[in-house]
């Protein structure tokens, strides 16, 4: 066993030398290093050596990149956008193909387009993206996805589809919802996420509550503070308290109080430090 | 002594059993009842040095006592604590002075984010800090005062987005500190890209990696900052006096010396060469070795403790590896050190090529860096075990006061120089010098697409300019928490060579930033007239030391004064438009130069000629073609000729760059033009360089420019050439 792992990795030493060079962010990158991290199946070798040639003029590197857009993992395909979006004649061409998909009934494509068009963060995506995002008939991997893509661009033309995710089926949809109406620039106010806090998921629930907290959404207090004496879930009734210290209002205090002797120490030490905060 | 041979131990690792291997003399150990580490489950894709969000279930801190190859393992946290930890990891933790708790960065699950937490050694209670959960809170470390020091990806600005570096895509690190009863949590003022790994050193102080990312700058580099996040200073690794890309994890040996990670920036598992750093000169206190005397950049030194490591990204060889982090036992000159090493090719590439089951196995030994060897302690094969350090107290540094806050605004930072001509990197002549310009830096996050431009400058906007009084002093007030750099400029606004400082800094809420001069020389003292500087007795200029950041964007106008970003399209073109595109607009001829470029593999040329007009523009071979941003941003940036160079692409013809990126003065841009006097008031009579020499084409063809026109180009090229800025992101708010 020793043996055949020793040669494993010495093949792979030798195999990679002749790529291997100085780190020089932003330099240095060619073809056959991106085609010899991909062959790797790094992650972080297929990142790094994407990000080296980041303006390298390299026709024999594009079917490489086009091929990690599709790519099961998220990072690839989003550091293979990025690498494209330098590049404004395949941008262009990869953002009429992905607004196509975004449109078409291939989940799986559908995804892909949305991770594309979410990292190029043009505001001119949002309309096809919010489409998608409502949309039933895709898998909601592609819905996630596309409400992703929202939060990645950040512009608050995108708050309307965000809101109507937050209604969505699927839990991870609903949950991509709320964190990317955190990633909205000049965000306001969190009054969309207060029904969240009763949502059915804990993940979705827990971060609800989150981000009301980080916006100081008064709104949102009568949900924290039920949700802090009765929820089941100890990551919630954490969100909560830490929510509710951030709000601010005296009127919290006994619900925080009661919390300071809760079944979970997550939620104990941060009552206290809420209390402190009154 | 008992040694295992090496070789014998990392067979009986390889095959993969847990190992606890030594003898019954612990030898630098001595005197150590428990060695405390941090095991996480072996991983080959962590990101590059900078990344912290890397979640693999479970991770767990532990104990090893005696630190013998009988010792025992004992799990400190969490496996005990309860259900909601069951899947947690860990990333650091920090060891409190009386070695009864520990601080320690976890993720509870895949949805949630790093948090903060503190474990009881002995009873293994467990309480979280009150942390954003929106937020990682990671790389905790204890300072005296019963606080914490952390970093994290939040930010205390409503509305705005933390930076995001435009080139790796990483939402960045910042620091914090936090009583540890959870209450009093504040955030420092933030630089433009990462900071990570911080340390407390004897002094008070904590150091720390930070990512340097300016232009053409970009590395990782050793700083300290006081505990209450003020008077941030370079350690090590800028002016030269580096070895490697980036340093991290550093841990100090003794008064003046660390011991640290040298490393390539990605590909290495944030993995390295352990470097011996010398703050200052060293010098012997009963065997130990110091290096707190005068401390510089300039008297700053290294040894390398592990010269077979490789420095770069290149995969280490098999029985050299790499070193994951170092806990220094003593201060020898050679010291022994604890420390976490895998074997083999610790290279991401390598490993992944290599298959599942081959992630890095870091364990733990004892190093002797004099004799270059390793001991083995510990080693689990499933698991990293990595930063491991005695289990005992230690005496807590002294508090560092508060730095005594300015006179103003509570919420804005002073800033300013006792003698802006004292430099060691210009040579500013006295007199020659009418301001600093303080230039505020921001990242994609603002709403830019992909890039700033053609060059690899950040975002930027000015704040303004402060003059430099008589005596050299200059001082101002400018908006606290964000990062700026500086520019010492001329009385035509243009930077003085050299002059263009190529790191970001920023201030705390009234906090005082007062240089001695212009990165004046690390070891002299500066001396001034007795009395205040002229400066401070005129008092400081206000560089919108209290707009928002939705207010730090230029007006309807491009004013000398009313600029604050230059954005291509709607402040440039408009001259362009104006007055240059009756020429130069891409008619090849005297006024139009074109140049070419070919594959010689492929046969395929593209060809540029100059021009002033708006308009998309693309360059490149084949069908892979760049952005120009503009026609005009093409023809006066010029594509990147290192790519052009690195993608084997001939040039035909003469490509000419007209805008250095940062340096106008050097512009072919500034000198064709030939600027005019713009301050103390503008002033079109007089140029800024001979005009026999460089007749100001402008006025010599009839299309003079204004004296605001002539600061914007100016601007423009001192900035950066950026296409982008605030004022024209696509995706902005404002």
């Amino acid at each position: 066993m020793r043996t055949m792992k020793t040669n494993i990795l010495a093949a792979a030493v030798v195999g990679l030398l002749t790529f291997a060079g100085t780190a020089h962010a932003g330099r240095g990158g060619s073809a056959a290093r991106i085609q010899n991290a991909v062959a790797t199946g790094s992650t972080d070798a297929i990142i790094a050596e994407l990000e080296r040639a980041e303006r390298l003029i390299c026709d024999a590197c594009t079917p490489t990149v086009l091929d990690l857009i599709d790519h099961d993992k998220y990072e690839l395909r989003e550091v293979a956008a990025w690498w494209i979006a330098r590049r404004p004649v395949l941008k262009a061409q990869l953002t009429e193909r992905s607004t196509t998909d975004l449109a078409g009934s291939d989940s799986r494509l559908a995804r892909n387009a949305a991770d594309v068009l979410g990292t190029f963060r043009h505001p001119q995506a949002i309309p096809a993206l919010a489409a998608a995002a409502a949309r039933t008939d895709l898998s909601s991997e592609a819905r996630m996805a596309a409400v992703r893509a929202l939060g990645t661009i950040g512009h608050r033309n995108a708050n309307t589809a965000l809101v109507a995710a937050m209604g969505d089926g699927d839990a991870t949809v609903r949950l991509a919802a709320a964190t990317s109406w955190l990633q909205v620039r000049k965000q306001a106010n969190a009054a969309p996420l207060v029904a969240l806090v009763g949502d059915a998921d804990g993940d979705v629930r827990a971060k609800a509550a989150a981000v009301i907290g980080e916006l100081k959404d008064a709104s949102g207090r009568a949900a924290l503070e039920a949700a802090l004496t009765g929820d089941a879930n100890p990551v919630v009734r954490r969100n909560a308290a830490w929510a509710l210290g951030r709000i601010g209002d005296a009127g919290s205090r006994a619900a925080l109080t009661a919390a300071t002797t809760d079944a979970s120490s997550l939620v104990r030490q941060t009552a206290k430090a809420a209390l402190a905060g009154l | 002594m008992k040694r295992i041979n090496l070789g014998i131990a990392l067979s009986a690792m390889t095959f993969g059993s847990v190992v606890a291997c030594g003898g019954s003399d612990p030898g630098p150990l001595d005197g150590v009842d428990s060695v405390v580490f941090l095991q996480r489950p072996k991983r080959n894709d962590m990101g590059d040095i900078f990344q912290y969000t890397s979640y693999v279930p479970t991770g767990r801190l532990v104990k090893l006592s005696p630190p013998t190859a009988d010792g025992e393992l004992t799990e400190i946290c969490c496996g005990s604590a309860g259900a909601e930890y069951q899947n947690m990891d860990i990333s650091g933790y920090d060891l409190s002075f009386d070695a009864k708790e520990i601080v320690f960065s976890g993720r509870l699950a895949s949805a949630q984010a790093f948090g903060l937490f503190i474990v009881n050694v002995e009873s293994g209670d467990v309480r979280q800090l009150p942390t954003n959960p929106n937020r990682d809170y990671v790389n905790p470390v204890y300072l005296p005062g019963d606080k914490v020091f952390f970093q994290t990806n939040d930010l205390d600005e409503t509305g705005a987005q933390q930076f995001r570096d435009e080139y790796e895509r990483g939402t960045t690190l910042q620091m914090g500190t936090v009583n540890d009863d959870g209450t009093n949590l504040k955030l420092g003022p933030r630089n433009l890209s990462h900071r990570v790994f911080p340390t407390l050193l004897s002094d008070g102080r904590v150091m720390l990696t930070q990512w340097d990312h300016l232009g053409d700058m970009n590395a990782g580099h050793l700083m300290t900052v006081h505990p209450d996040m003020t008077t941030m200073r370079e350690a090590f690794g800028k002016e030269g006096t580096g070895v490697t890309n980036s340093y991290l994890k550093a841990r100090e040996v003794s008064p003046g010396r660390v011991i640290a990670i040298g490393t390539s920036r990605d590909r290495t598992i944030q993995a390295g060469a352990i470097l011996d750093i010398r703050l200052g000169e060293p010098y012997a206190v009963d065997g130990a070795i110091h290096a707190d005397r005068n401390m510089s950049e300039d008297t700053a030194s290294y040894r390398l403790l592990t010269p077979s490591v490789p420095l770069g990204r290149e995969p280490s060889s098999m029985t050299v590896g790499r070193y994951y982090d170092a806990y220094p036992l003593n201060a020898r000159d050679y010291p022994d050190l604890l420390v976490s090493w895998a074997d083999g090719p610790v290279e991401s590439g390598t490993l992944g090529a290599a298959g599942p089951g081959n992630e890095a196995n870091f364990g733990i030994y004892v190093y002797d860096s004099n004799r270059k060897t390793r001991r083995p302690l510990y080693d689990d094969p499933a698991m990293w075990d990595i930063f491991p350090r005695p289990l005992v107290a230690r005496d807590a540094p002294p508090v560092i006061a508060p730095s005594g806050t300015h006179a103003y605004d509570q919420s804005t930072t002073l800033i300013g120089s006792m003698d802006v001509h004292r430099s060691t990197v210009a040579n500013l002549q006295r007199g020659s010098v009418y301001g600093v310009r303080v230039v505020e830096g921001f990242s994609v996050e603002e709403g830019i697409p992909d890039d700033f431009g053609i060059t690899e400058h950040e975002g930027a906007a000015v704040l303004g300019v402060a003059p430099v009084r008589a005596d050299g002093s200059w001082l101002a007030l400018m908006p606290a928490n964000i990062p700026v750099h500086l520019q010492a400029i001329d009385v035509f606004g243009m930077t003085h060579t050299n002059a263009n400082e190529p790191v970001w800094f920023s201030g705390a809420a009234g906090e005082s930033r007062v240089c001695g001069g212009c990165h004046e020389s690390r070891t002299d003292t500066v001396i001034i007239d007795p009395g205040l500087t002229e400066a401070v007795a005129r008092g400081p200029s206000d560089l919108r030391a209290t707009s928002s950041r939705d207010q730090r964007i230029s007006g309807g106008t491009f004013t000398r004064d009313g600029t604050v970003g230059v954005p291509w399209d709607s402040a440039l073109q408009n001259v362009f438009d104006a007055k240059c595109v009756s020429c130069h607009n891409g008619t090849p001829g005297p006024a139009n130069p074109s140049w070419s470029i070919s594959d010689p593999m492929t046969g395929a040329t593209f060809s540029w000629t100059f021009d002033l007009r708006g308009g998309v523009a693309t360059y490149g071979v084949g069908d892979e073609m760049f952005s120009g941003y503009s026609r005009s941003h093409l023809s006066l940036m010029g594509p990147d000729m290192m790519e052009l160079e690195d993608a084997g692409l001939v040039i035909v013809g003469d490509i000419k760059i007209y805008v250095e990126p940062g340096n106008a003065r050097d512009s072919e841009l500034i000198k064709k033009l030939n600027p005019v006097q713009q301050f103390p008031a503008q002033n079109g009579a007089v140029r800024a360089f001979p005009v026999g020499q460089f007749p100001a084409h402008a006025a010599a063809v009839g299309q003079e420019l204004t004296p605001d026109e002539y600061y914007l180009m100016i601007l423009m090229a001192d900035l950066g050439g950026q296409f982008y800025s605030r004022e024209n992101a696509p995706g902005a708010a404002y």
